[in-house]
């Protein structure tokens, strides 16, 4: 570690080579979506075009797909908007008994693997006798994003003084406009942020997914459904960039919002 | 109210503001108990020690906010805002937000927003410790000031006994949650009840009271009050002379009375350290204490 | 109105219950319920003859589970990829996060934050896609290694035997990329936040007391890192150990355990099976829950 504060041209190379292993396999992905040949991958691709584009959104399949998934993510998103803020509501002041219990139990499922979330899901709507399906799908969705929208809204109400309520009582509003005027324009952006991160996780979901759904088919379900076609390639590859778009661009609107301005 | 930190003296406050509620007991507020009632629906408005401003909302806004949630009519409320901010001298600033103000203007903001409420008491929680000692001194003036003009009842928590004398109508001495004693600032000092309150508020030479001639258990003698005589009193031996700029600070070991302090202005004649002296002082100087020694 | 709010006011735990009902009675059912139907299924077993599940708690399912040598392989593979990716993983991430955490001050952190966040949160199977595209046969890699005359080194290693395949996304080299792929940036974050808790005293302590630039990173910064790079495996460990769907798209033919429990709830439709092989997983992750906990991984976290 140099004295001087500026990084050795190897550690520079070896992280920016890092960086750029993370980065590639995407460009590689938009790469391929404008190749002439679909029948292998064959780099570098033999001529550019972009039919692959119009024969995407020709397939009905993937538009019934994809309207399923954006469906499917907004009703869990909401739902685990309302179920995430009323524990982080709870959560974030005093201890109460069993607290640290429930703070373990909103990490374990994002900290178990998916696989066993799904197994776990599947096993008892068998036990239950009922048939996986698109109700099934939003069900296991929310289970995580509920923990996705808690973290975000905690941080942000852990960050709000309390005298700042006190102050509003104090002044007359009871809890309810104390609530409307003071804590939930404080936490408006973490909600939303929190909500972004909730859908792009459900849009992209497939390990849970793949469990729960029984014969319906979500957007990343048919992705890997067409991964296991012979033909037409490319148009998976627009199909991709499509999905790109989709989960990045919340994820950066979410950073943009729960960043901490320099005050 | 006066008090080293845990002393109970906030715990009070935030019992008559509302942020606590007693186990047992009442709390009357003109007669009326309000220990059941929440803090939004007592006439007493509070202004917290980290001024507790609302960071969204322009000052302005901060301001009438009391007047907004009971539902007054806009420009009503605007013109109130506005005459408070002139009270506490603060005007101009009711368009900006509580970041852009400096520690004393959010001072004033805090109580002019508490204050346009006309609630019957104003409670404050040390409001000035977080200001500088120049700047504390001249709100201290200040706070004077607007109590005069406003005529409120202020209840004012403070761990700092030289603001709570030089400031207060009436002081209320706290200690490990019960209250010592409650009297004018003069009172206290001249007739202290408890050896706490003999030595939180100034110092004192607290005594067996037997030996200073008194029927109570002990008794406080303040350091100002003994004076060097020539022949007559109480024999001692200089210990330690400690000059502190307008007085001189000197411990004095007695055969009776074990060790007694004693202040006296710094003249150019004063006892040096081992010398023998004779200590005098008035009999109405001693002060008998309710407690024991 | 006034009255409920008074009530709940001066009741805050009654107000703490209305908060947690609901969103605990989803939690506690739908998703610990689940947990806990799994273990159910683990403990019935499937009925040879009938193919039907026995509701009847019995250890035939466990038993089976580590006394035949294929299932006893697949454990064994899935583990030992967890660990060399979790190794190369560390190992690839730690020069980034130390580069992020001392070297990129305000704008260029954020950049790099970004830059780590981005791919994280982009599609999975578009990731695993994109790479599949990347090590065929006729893709980039081989490509590229023509064009810096190393194609005999790349056929050399696809030659070898247990690693290589006939091509890169065919043998378990490429699954083992693919996994350190994945899981980088949640290796880089950890240890990132690890190094950035280091006191930038101790570093002027250390050279103050005389030890050159390696001798600071390898007795001070290292150890100090670990938590992070603790908190970091345990991501990549788990992640790996329950993953089905990038064995199947990348690699070599040979099971590992998230493709048997996939497997074994579908078509053989022995869910006891498949329960007991998640269990698999689920104890070795606790085990290492524990350890970690121990070293102050949880602190990094």
């Amino acid at each position: 570690m140099r004295s001087d504060g500026t990084p050795s041209l190897g550690l520079r190379l070896f992280s920016g080579s890092g960086l750029f292993f993370l980065h590639f396999p995407i460009v590689i992905i938009a790469l391929y979506a404008f190749t002439t040949e679909d029948r292998t991958y064959q780099f570098p691709p033999p001529g550019l075009t972009l039919r692959w584009f119009s024969a995407a959104f020709a397939r009905a399949d993937m538009w019934d797909a994809l309207w399923r998934s954006m469906g499917v993510g907004a009703v869990a998103t909401l739902v685990a908007l309302l179920l995430g803020t009323m524990v982080a509501g709870a959560m974030f002041r005093r201890g109460f008994y069993g607290k640290d219990a429930l703070t373990l139990l909103l990490t374990l499922p994002i900290a178990l693997p998916g696989i066993i979330t799904g197994i776990a899901l599947l096993s008892s709507i068998k036990l239950a006798g009922l048939t996986p399906g698109v109700m099934t799908i939003v069900m296991g969705h929310v289970t995580f994003c509920i923990v996705i929208v808690y973290n975000n809204v905690v941080a942000r109400l852990r960050r709000l003084p309390y005298s700042l309520v006190e102050a509003s009582l104090d002044l007359g509003a009871d809890p309810f406009t104390t609530f409307r005027l003071i804590v939930f324009p404080h936490m408006a952006t973490s909600l939303l942020a929190g909500g972004l991160l909730a859908f792009a996780l459900s849009f992209d979901e497939i390990i849970v997914t793949l469990f729960t759904a029984g014969t319906e088919q979500t957007l990343p379900i048919w992705f890997y459904s067409e991964l296991f076609r012979p033909r037409d390639r490319p148009i998976t590859n627009v199909v991709a960039l499509l999905v790109i778009a989709v989960t990045t661009l919340p994820t950066l609107i979410a950073y943009r919002l729960t960043r901490e301005s320099p005050s | 109210m006066l008090g080293p930190s845990g002393s109970g003296k906030t715990t009070c406050l935030r019992l008559i503001a509302g942020f606590e509620t007693p186990d047992s007991g009442a709390v009357a507020l003109f007669g009326k108990d309000v220990a059941r009632l929440p803090p939004y629906e007592r006439d007493v408005n509070t202004v917290f020690q980290d001024y507790a401003l609302f960071p969204h909302l322009s000052i302005l806004e901060n301001v009438e906010y009391g007047l907004r949630v009971k539902g007054v009519a806009k420009a009503d409320r605007k013109k109130r805002a506005l005459a408070m901010l002139e009270v506490v001298r603060l005007s101009g600033v009711e368009g900006r937000k509580p970041a852009a103000l400096s520690g004393g203007q959010r001072q004033r903001v805090a109580l002019a927003r508490a204050l346009v409420n006309e609630p019957k008491v104003l409670l404050l929680d040390e409001p000035l410790g977080a200001l500088d000692l120049k700047l504390r001194e001249e709100m201290q003036t200040e706070l004077k000031a607007l109590h005069k003009r406003v005529g409120l009842t202020f209840i004012y928590v403070t761990h700092d006994q030289g603001e709570a004398l030089s400031m207060s109508d009436r002081v209320a001495v706290f200690s490990k949650g019960r209250l010592e004693q409650i009297d004018a600032p003069q009172q206290l000092y001249r007739a202290p009840k408890t050896r706490f309150v003999a030595g939180f508020v100034g110092s004192a030479n607290v005594l067996d009271g037997a030996a200073l001639g008194v029927s109570a258990k002990a008794a406080i003698l303040r350091p100002e009050s003994i004076t060097f005589s020539e022949g007559e009193g109480v024999a001692g031996k200089v210990l330690d002379v400690q000059f502190q700029g307008p007085l001189t600070r000197i411990e004095v070991v007695t055969d009776k009375l074990a060790k007694l302090v004693v202040t006296t202005p710094s003249r150019e004649r004063l006892p040096a350290a081992g010398s023998e002296v004779r200590l005098k002082w008035d009999a109405a100087a001693v002060v008998p204490l309710e407690d024991g020694a | 109105m006034r009255a409920i709010g008074r009530a709940l006011y001066a009741h805050p735990r009654v107000w703490l219950a209305v908060l947690l009902v609901p969103p605990l009675v989803w939690l506690g059912v739908v998703y610990l319920g689940s947990l806990a139907a799994l273990l159910a299924q683990s403990v019935f077993h499937v009925d040879d003859f009938s193919g039907v599940i026995v509701r009847e708690p019995s250890l035939t399912t466990y038993k089976q589970l580590v006394t035949t040598p294929a299932n006893v392989d697949i454990i064994v593979r899935t583990l030992l990829m967890a660990l060399a990716v979790t190794v190369a993983s560390a190992v690839v991430a730690f020069p980034i996060a130390y580069h992020a955490a001392f070297f990129a001050r305000g704008r260029a952190k954020a950049l790099f934050y970004l830059a780590v966040m981005l791919p994280m949160w982009a599609s999975y199977l578009v990731k695993v896609y994109a790479w599949r595209q990347v090590l065929a046969r006729e893709g980039i890699v081989t490509w590229m290694s023509e064009v810096v005359h190393l194609r005999w080194l790349l056929e050399g290693i696809l030659g070898l035997p247990v690693v290589g395949g006939p091509s890169l996304s065919a043998s378990q080299l490429g699954t083992f990329i693919v996994f350190t792929y994945m899981w980088l940036p949640y290796m880089i974050l950890p240890i990132q936040a690890a190094l950035e808790r280091v006191p930038p005293q101790l570093l002027s302590a250390s050279a103050d007391l005389g030890a050159k630039p390696r001798q600071t990173f390898l007795r001070v910064v290292l150890p100090l890192s670990l938590p992070g790079v603790i908190a970091g495996s345990i991501f990549t460990f788990s992640l790996t150990l329950g993953d089905y769907i990038i064995p199947g798209l990348v690699g070599a033919p040979g099971y590992f355990i998230g493709m048997m429990v996939y497997l074994q709830q579908g078509t053989a439709g022995n869910i006891p099976l498949a329960a007991a092989f998640s269990v698999v997983p689920m104890v070795i992750i606790g085990v290492y829950l524990v350890l970690a906990r121990r070293a102050g991984a949880f602190d990094a976290l």
